[in-house]
């Protein structure tokens, strides 16, 4: 409760009606693939197309998750959720350790260490596509599920944000640890990693969501359909030419393709602000 | 800054940075060193040897003026996906900031765009502009407007800004929303006992105090449509028509995959490395003078 | 210059009501200090008559204009708030002259009233600084330098020293009054530090509640508490209460009633030889004067105020308290003054 400023009367509703124009305006494209994800081929290429859903929502979603593009989309989900968790957690874990190291012993080249990993902040997929796809060629890893998780798990960021964790720990807590006779191990078992949780939630779900958004690596490296994820697998799908698509099926599947980061993002919204803000600074 | 109490092992610490190490190292330097020596040959027409030739390919693609409009186009594309996502969302975060009652409502319905994947939103807008059946360009036609994005350049340009920066403005309003809320409110209610108006406060005293978050928010946007845009120029235009839409990065992708011109993508990429590097340390160098205004 | 009146002033929060009708007028040139506990509403007073917050009903006027609909900027006021509410990236010139750029006031003269203001509070020095630079003291002139330069009808303060250290405080105090003093400007300041308000004030609202319990000047209200509140909220250490009648003649007490007596009006006698025989608990030496605490024969705790060359009664002794029977004051059970 605050007072306000000028915040009374015509104010009021012209802010309110700003606002429901603007999420008028972002939920449009949206709304506009839901409903023809529930009508039929025919309703959509004659325009205009219907406005409002159709009766055709089930049968729409089953042929797309059943027959789908070159791949049924359940399989491609099944890849997206193996990708995206394993970027998830591989980057968690290998940040959480190195972070760890980095802060809590003193060694040789720690700080040449650190740069090393700081520096690949600046090296991101797109930069570097065509030599480490030859690298990932060269490992014998295309068309595997460490050739899509692999090369996308090293992150500065995740790194830098436990290290500033880390670092904001009193000492007086690993001291404590010591006396008690903690040695590094249940150190970080112990103290750390239960001080890090929410820490760890909070990346959990910008890591899912970029992970399960990832586009051209999955497009560049799956040749084989079967190992194809969602998001490139609808670009499969688009016509290339004259040749005519089911768009019902596409829009049913980009559906599905944004369920699982629209939920993410939604259901753990303060998480996701959290580690939003923390992961960009 | 460093720790007052550290452990010491002697082998452990090893064992802890190794699994970050190596990833880094096999997927980053070697590739990023490959690019670079790539960079500097070239291969003979049936691909068996390649030949030295230093700079060579910088200056062939300096020299190319297809690469140069990329240049342009890129430098237009981010230009125009920055200013009107972060001046959209900056008029959301405006509004909402104003409101009292059901203002997390509005938050949740403003922010879930963010989880879209940028090639989906290309999927989305591909399908209301579509020339023959999409709900806008029919609409457009209906007044006397014909869009076809698959033969006009500029329309083209105008639909890969428009899905790039409707997606990125739930990022931006989260951002702009977080740094009005931290304005003091005591200051703008002494602005408003001063006598300043809603939109002088708003350009004197609101927008210099956002100025750390906008100006991050710039290096922020600038990456984005250099990188992340891929998806969505991949899915709508493929860089047409007449690479009215080819960005560098979809360019570095079309020449190295499509074209197999591996010299020049590895060029290419020096390039853009060069760029991401400068565009990390203005961000660092920002965020050391972020505290003071 | 104007006179502030204040009608049947009421605020609400949706359903709830903090202020309850408050009545007050202003005279011109006056300092009234609204004191009163934390929550008590009287920021949100003082932030209605700014326009700050809407009001729910009742009207308020400056000089003779009915105010309640007019913005903040329409009334003539002028406001320091407590954590000063400095622009953080103008320089102190800026700062200060930022509502007479507003209000189009020609830049020579702005040039002059912002030098005169600095001038008077000296801040010259400091004005191409920016409030970061700046200590505690010289952050709060400058607040008061942005209200000055603008020659408002009313000064409002919130709370304007108690980001301060003590003896700051003390200091800043004393300016405050004797600039208010020289610009002959009504002002309205709010503080919850009832020293503060004794010694700023020409007549004090005392607030509880939503509620203005007494108005009055400083000296005034101490002698003459309207209610229980304000007699234990003004005075430190604050009235004794006791819920046993202890002047001579009298009987017991209506249930809920008590009697008040100020720890200065009762002197230390010989067992018996006073009102009331006292157990004396502990003496607490403050150099001037000395606080002795204890508890009545008929089960009352009290605070007796004597000088501090007076010889301390020993810990657990027994004296008697003499008491001019009418320096005792009576409150019935709903804390109203009941004069006997």
């Amino acid at each position: 409760m605050s007072g306000m400023v000028e915040k009374r009367g015509i104010g009021t509703w012209l802010t309110h009606g700003g606002l429901i124009l603007g999420i008028a305006v972002i939920c449009f494209p949206i709304w506009i693939a839901f409903v023809a994800s529930t009508v039929t081929q025919d309703e959509l290429v004659r325009p205009p197309m219907p406005l409002l859903p159709g009766p055709h929502l089930f049968d729409n979603y089953l042929e797309a998750l059943m027959t789908g593009g070159v791949a049924p989309v359940w399989q491609m989900l099944v890849n997206s959720l193996v990708m995206a968790l394993g970027i998830t957690i591989g980057k968690i874990v290998i940040s959480l350790l190195s972070a760890y190291a980095i802060v809590y012993f003193k060694f040789r080249f720690r700080m040449f260490f650190f740069w090393l990993i700081f520096m690949t902040l600046m090296l991101p997929v797109e930069v570097r596509i065509v030599p480490t796809y030859e690298v990932v060629a060269n490992l014998g890893l295309l068309n595997s599920y460490s050739g899509l998780i692999l090369p996308l798990i090293a992150s500065a960021t995740a790194t830098f944000l436990f290290r500033q964790l880390f670092m904001t720990i009193p000492d007086e807590l690993t001291e404590a640890a010591r006396v008690d006779g903690a040695g590094p191990v249940r150190f970080f078992f112990d103290i750390l990693l239960p001080m890090s949780r929410t820490n760890i939630a909070a990346l959990f779900v910008i890591l899912f969501i970029y992970g399960w958004n990832q586009y051209l690596w999955p497009l560049l490296i799956t040749t084989d359909p079967s190992m194809n994820t969602v998001i490139m697998g609808i670009k499969q799908m688009l016509p290339t030419g004259d040749q005519t698509v089911e768009w019902p099926v596409i829009m049913a599947t980009a559906m599905l393709a944004m369920l699982p980061p629209v939920l993410v993002v939604l259901g753990m919204q303060k998480l996701f602000v959290k580690g939003l803000v923390e992961s960009e600074k | 800054m460093e720790k007052r109490v550290v452990f010491s092992n002697r082998w452990l610490p090893y064992l802890l940075v190794a699994p970050q190490l190596l990833v880094t190292f096999v997927f980053f330097f070697w590739p990023a060193g490959q690019a670079i020596y790539q960079s500097a040959f070239i291969p003979d027409p049936f691909g068996l040897k390649t030949q030295f030739v230093g700079l060579g390919n910088f200056e062939y693609l300096f020299g190319n003026r297809y690469y140069r409009e990329s240049f342009l186009t890129t430098a237009v594309f981010s230009v125009l996906v920055t200013v009107s996502s972060m001046s959209f969302a900056l008029w959301l975060a405006v509004l909402a900031d104003r409101v009292i009652k059901g203002s997390s409502a509005y938050r949740t319905l403003l922010i879930w765009p963010y989880a879209v994947a940028p090639a989906i939103a290309g999927v989305l807008w591909l399908f209301m502009f579509n020339p023959f059946t999409g709900i806008i360009a029919w609409m457009l036609f209906q007044v006397g407007y014909v869009w076809n994005h698959n033969l006009d350049g500029g329309q083209a340009m105008a639909l890969v800004v428009a899905a790039s920066a409707w997606k990125q403005i739930s990022y931006n309003f989260l951002f702009f929303l977080a740094g009005l809320q931290a304005i003091p409110k005591s200051v703008i209610e002494a602005a408003a006992i001063d006598g300043a108006s809603f939109w002088r406060r708003f350009w004197t005293i609101i927008f210099p105090l956002l100025s750390p978050t906008t100006f991050f928010l710039l290096v922020v946007n600038i990456i984005y449509a250099f990188f992340d845009t891929f998806g969505v120029i991949h899915t709508i235009t493929q860089g047409g028509p007449q690479q009215s839409t080819t960005i560098l990065v979809y360019k570095v992708f079309a020449d190295g995959f499509v074209g197999q011109d591996l010299g020049s993508s590895a060029a290419q990429s020096v390039v853009l490395l060069v760029l991401v590097g400068v565009l990390t340390v203005v961000q660092f160098r920002f965020i050391e003078r972020r505290v003071h205004y | 210059m104007a006179e502030i009146k204040l009608e049947a002033i009421r605020k609400s929060y949706g359903r709830t009501e903090v202020i309850h009708g408050i009545d007050a007028e202003i005279a011109d040139g006056e300092l009234i200090v609204i004191v009163g506990p934390s929550g008590c509403g009287k920021s949100t007073l003082l932030r209605m008559v700014a326009g700050l917050e809407t009001i729910t009903s009742g009207n308020i006027y400056i000089g003779d204009r009915a105010v309640n609909k007019l913005e903040p900027r329409e009334r003539d006021i002028a406001m320091v708030f407590q954590n000063y509410a400095l622009y953080p990236h103008m320089s102190v010139f800026d700062n200060m002259a930022y509502g007479l750029k507003i209000a189009r006031v020609p830049k020579s003269e702005i040039v002059s009233r912002v030098n005169e203001a600095a001038r008077m509070l000296e801040l010259e020095p400091y004005l191409d600084r920016k409030p970061r630079q700046l200590s505690g003291g010289q952050r709060q002139r400058v607040a008061m330098g942005r209200a000055i330069v603008r020659k408002p009808a009313v000064f409002l303060f919130d709370e304007p020293l108690s980001n301060l250290d003590a003896k700051l405080r003390v200091q800043m105090r004393l300016e405050i009054k004797a600039l208010q003093r020289k610009l002959g400007v009504t002002a309205l300041y709010v503080t919850h530090d009832q020293v503060e308000a004794m010694t700023l004030a020409d007549r004090m609202i005392v607030m509880n509640d939503g509620v203005a319990e007494q108005v009055g000047a400083p000296l005034e209200v101490y002698a003459n508490p309207a209610t229980l509140f304000v007699a234990g909220f003004i005075g430190s250490p604050p009235m004794n209460v006791l819920s046993h009648d202890i002047r001579p003649g009298s009987g017991p007490l209506d249930p809920g009633a008590v009697i008040g007596v100020r720890p200065e009006h009762i002197d230390l006698v010989a067992p018996g030889a006073g009102l009331i025989d006292f157990d004396v608990a502990f003496c607490e030496p403050l150099g001037a004067e000395t606080l002795v605490h204890g508890v009545t024969a008929a089960g009352d705790q009290l605070v007796v105020r004597i000088d501090g060359e007076t010889r301390l009664p020993a810990d657990n002794s027994r004296v008697g308290l003499k008491i001019d029977p009418k320096r005792i004051m009576g409150f019935d059970a709903s804390g109203r003054r009941v004069d006997t």
